[in-house]
């Protein structure tokens, strides 16, 4: 029994040192706690923007709207050095290469999130209504989307959705958008809990499209758990 | 507590001064124990019994909570802590300006605390944020800051090294960087433009170009030029070639279309035009008699024009458009451009069907895949009305895949023949798939079209101008006492070889056509023959028959995505005389003015064939049953 108990010991304080330190009632939590939450956790991911590539002006044409976001915004004549009857075959894009944007998506209704916001750092977050699972992705700047602010909720609404390994794809019931007034804009979508997903589901993919920049981000609902239960 | 309760009551003091002259209102109160001891870290939580406004504070160290600007109404709060029993003041009222005091005591003794978080916190539905201010905790709010910024003082885990390289590609799909294990994203597709999900460049009738070099911001502009020499071996003596609007001339440089113009777009409003320079301008129009019913010439009006319309754009779910105009019909699949073709001449079913229609249609997108276009026209390729009746009809086009589409196009109503009451009903599906890809390979792509077509004219047998004899009745299944059978089946099929790249392309194909009644063939130009005059010497009355097969072998070069050099060899033939022949198809001394009468060999016109006895005798055009041909097209679309 004391040697089963010497080998054991440093599985226990592995399994001890694996331990989050937000894992813990919330009345222990510090701010360095609600950080790690913010910043480390299943819940919260850091992903870099994709963007679409620019559509050409039949593609355009063939969806019915010369307008659509992938209009390409033209590159003058300069265009032109491409062109050539004996030409090598290839073109320069005359899209403009597109920055590197890095943003954050955070499952914002799970409860380590929500008291993490609440115990360590962000009054910036949106206030949720309802009873959806609700997922925000902060820091989306505007001017890299191109997208136009009038019809954006309903063509947000459209182009984005959940999907479960199964197959199964869960539409947003609504997606709001908050502004900040500086060009940055935070995006909270909201799926019907009706959507019932559970820790058997090893995967949810979150998709979401933005003007010209598109989000694509794997959640693990097997790491999502707060004190050994279910947190989304 | 006596200090704790002067503390709320400064509180509700202070938010009611603030919210006095406001539409809402606060609640405050006190989260204590069963021993009257504040309770520090209490979830708190209130719900509006409409079920309109849920929202979630935590107590502070002296139990006290608030929620400011709280909409007026019936509410309930629970308070939740660990070690606690729930504890639930069932109903609140909120009014406008006032602060409602809610102190939640609860009335259990605490319960000794475990790792375990109570159930009903785990379990609580989505719930609001904190109403209190917590930048003073040490961290920055998020999403007031500079992206930049916030990844940095918040020290965010570095990005792996390998997701920048690939975030400056805009083809790279987003990399997890947070502390979750990194997941595959899948790749960036555009869900919301129709048919943009997937590239569909590799389609017949569909442009190539990826790029588009001149587009503006309210101006896209589209440069087309189509130039070819063909060799026939008829070799007419006319240079002259029929039953074909793919190619007018023989053993010269045609220019066949010289295309100008582009989209206007702003905001809502559509606009595009595009002319219609060289050979086509006329080898076109002239199938369409419509024009000569009534005045104003509209063939000259519009023959230099092959598409000019108006158009609003609606953001209805993935679009819908209203536009008026002339535009491109893609009855028989092939685009009226050849720049966007597999091939330089499609068979019948193409080549005879419309290529544009004027009138009016709708382009309604319900989803990214699929389109519904109902039209309302003036009739089957018609720049005007034949008769009484438009027509009406439509297309449904489906893109389920990135290799897979199919469109159907159905017409029907118009009554489109001079002089007579027939209507006329058509349909038209294609599909198109391309069953294999791999980038890799030197011969990485192939797909192939198919396209069915099949419609008839019922009617007519009465007079409908006056004086004129009133056209034969006809139906559409077979030939009766009465009646005449006039119907058209057609199909074409073609399947196209992509190499090197897109650099190269080889397409073999071909189709027929049977018209019992002849009113789907082209009129071959003799003497200037046009839709309208008609010509004694190929007649297209009902029982006629025509039928016609031809296949194409194409070899392109493509050595940008701007331009196509292209060669292909065509064989057609057709159950009576039609091709030009070595003789040609015009009359000695050339066209007479006269086509619908017959020609004599000094050129004077002639009533019947019997009358051209003093004239040298009838002349007669040289028609062949059978054409080959080479073409040699250079085309650039820009």
């Amino acid at each position: 029994m004391i040697r089963f108990s010497i080998f054991l010991l440093p599985v226990i304080a592995l399994v001890a040192a694996d331990e989050p330190t937000w894992n813990k009632p919330l009345p222990e939590w510090n701010v360095e706690d609600a950080k790690a939450v913010l910043t480390g956790s299943p819940w919260v991911k850091v992903v870099t923007v994709a963007y679409m590539r620019k559509l050409s002006e039949s593609e355009r044409r063939d969806g019915g709207n010369m307008e659509a976001e992938g209009a390409s915004k033209g590159v003058g004549i300069e265009g032109l050095d491409n062109f050539s009857l004996f030409g090598s075959g290839k073109s320069k894009n005359p899209g403009k290469a597109t920055p590197a944007t890095k943003l954050w998506i955070r499952w914002e209704s799970a409860l380590p999130v929500r008291a993490a916001e609440l115990r360590g750092a962000d009054n910036a977050a949106p206030t949720i209504d309802g009873e959806d699972y609700a997922i925000c992705v902060y820091n989306l700047p505007l001017t890299v989307t191109g997208f136009d602010m009038k019809v954006l909720p309903e063509s947000l609404k459209r182009v984005g959705w959940l999907k479960l390994d199964d197959g199964k794809e869960v539409k947003p019931s609504r997606v709001l958008v908050r502004p900040d007034g500086s060009g940055i804009a935070t995006l909270v979508y909201f799926f019907p809990r009706s959507a019932n997903i559970t820790s058997d589901i090893k995967r949810v993919e979150f998709v979401a499209q933005v003007g010209r920049a598109y989000l694509s981000q794997f959640f693990y609902p097997e790491e999502m758990k707060f004190q050994n239960k279910l947190a989304l | 507590m006596k200090k704790l309760t002067a503390v709320v009551s400064v509180a509700l003091l202070c938010t009611a001064a603030l919210s006095a002259q406001s539409s809402l209102g606060t609640i405050a109160g006190l989260v204590r124990d069963s021993a009257k001891a504040p309770v520090a870290d209490a979830m708190i939580t209130v719900t509006k019994k409409d079920g309109s406004a849920i929202r979630t504070t935590i107590s502070n160290s002296s139990g006290l909570y608030t929620f400011a600007d709280v909409p007026p109404g019936e509410y309930s709060a629970v308070a939740q802590s660990p070690g606690l029993p729930d504890i639930t003041v069932p109903s609140l009222k909120v009014t406008a300006g006032q602060a409602t005091r809610a102190d939640l005591t609860s009335t259990a003794a605490p319960a000794v605390m475990t790792s375990a978080a109570p159930t009903s916190i785990l379990s609580a539905p989505a719930a609001p944020k904190s109403e209190a201010t917590l930048a003073s905790l040490g961290l920055p709010p998020v999403g007031s800051l500079k992206p930049k910024t916030d990844i940095a003082k918040l020290d965010l885990p570095p990005m792996p090294s390998a997701a920048p390289a690939q975030a400056a590609s805009s083809t790279a799909a987003p990399q997890a960087t947070a502390a979750a294990p990194a997941a595959p994203a899948t790749p960036p597709v555009d869900n919301d433009t129709p048919f943009a999900y997937a590239d569909f460049t590799w389609m017949n009738a569909v442009p190539r170009n990826h790029d588009s070099v001149l587009d503006g911001k309210y101006f896209s502009p589209e440069v087309r030029v189509d130039t070819n020499y063909i060799y026939d071996y008829n070799h007419p003596i006319d240079h002259t070639l029929g039953g074909t609007t793919e190619g007018e001339r023989t053993g010269e440089v045609v220019l066949q279309q010289l295309n100008v113009g582009g989209d206007f777009h702003w905001d809502h409003m559509q606009m595009r035009f595009l002319t219609q320079l060289g050979a086509t301008a006329t080898a076109v129009p002239r199938n369409d008699a419509s024009p000569s019913v009534g005045q104003w010439q509209l063939a000259d009006a519009y023959r230099y024009l092959t598409e000019g319309y108006a158009g609003y754009h609606m953001n209805v779910q993935h679009g819908l458009n209203f536009q008026a105009g002339i535009f491109m019909s893609f009855i028989g699949l092939y685009s009226y451009y050849s720049f966007d073709n597999w091939g330089y001449q499609p068979s019948y079913v193409s080549s005879n069907t419309p290529w544009f229609f004027n009138g009016f249609r709708m382009q309604w997108f319900p989803t990214n895949k699929l389109k519904l276009e109902p039209w309302l026209i003036n009739g089957w390729q018609s720049y005007a009305k034949f008769n009484g009746k438009p027509g009406v009809g439509g297309q449904i086009l489906w893109r389920p895949t990135g290799n897979l589409d199919f469109v159907w196009n159905t017409y029907a109503l118009g009554q489109d023949t001079i002089a007579t009451h027939r209507t006329r009903l058509h349909e038209d599906d294609s599909m198109e798939w391309k069953y294999y890809e791999d980038p890799n390979k030197l011969m990485h792509r192939m797909a192939f079209s198919l396209t069915f077509d099949i419609g008839c004219e019922t009617g007519g047998g009465t007079q409908v101008v006056a004086g004129e004899a009133p056209g034969a009745k006809v139906n559409c299944t077979s030939n009766s006492k009465t009646a005449y059978a006039q119907n058209f089946i057609g199909a074409m099929f073609y399947n196209r070889w992509w190499f090197d790249h897109d650099k190269f392309g080889v397409t073999l194909g071909g189709g027929f056509m049977a018209n019992p009644g002849r009113y789907l063939v082209l009129l071959p130009p003799i003497n200037g023959t046009t839709a309208t005059s008609g010509s004694p010497y190929f007649t297209q009355n009902p029982g006629q028959k025509f039928s016609g097969y031809d296949y194409q072998a194409t070899f392109d070069w493509m050595p940008s995505q701007f331009v196509t050099w292209r060669i292909e060899f065509t064989q057609r033939g057709t159950n009576v005389p039609y091709f030009t022949g070595p003789g040609g198809i015009t009359p000695p001394g050339g066209n007479n003015g006269n086509p619908a009468m017959y020609a004599c060999m000094d050129g004077t016109p002639s009533a019947s064939a019997g009358g051209c006895g003093n004239d040298g005798g009838l002349w007669s055009p040289d028609l062949r049953k059978q054409e080959r041909r080479w073409t040699f097209a250079l085309m650039v679309h820009l």
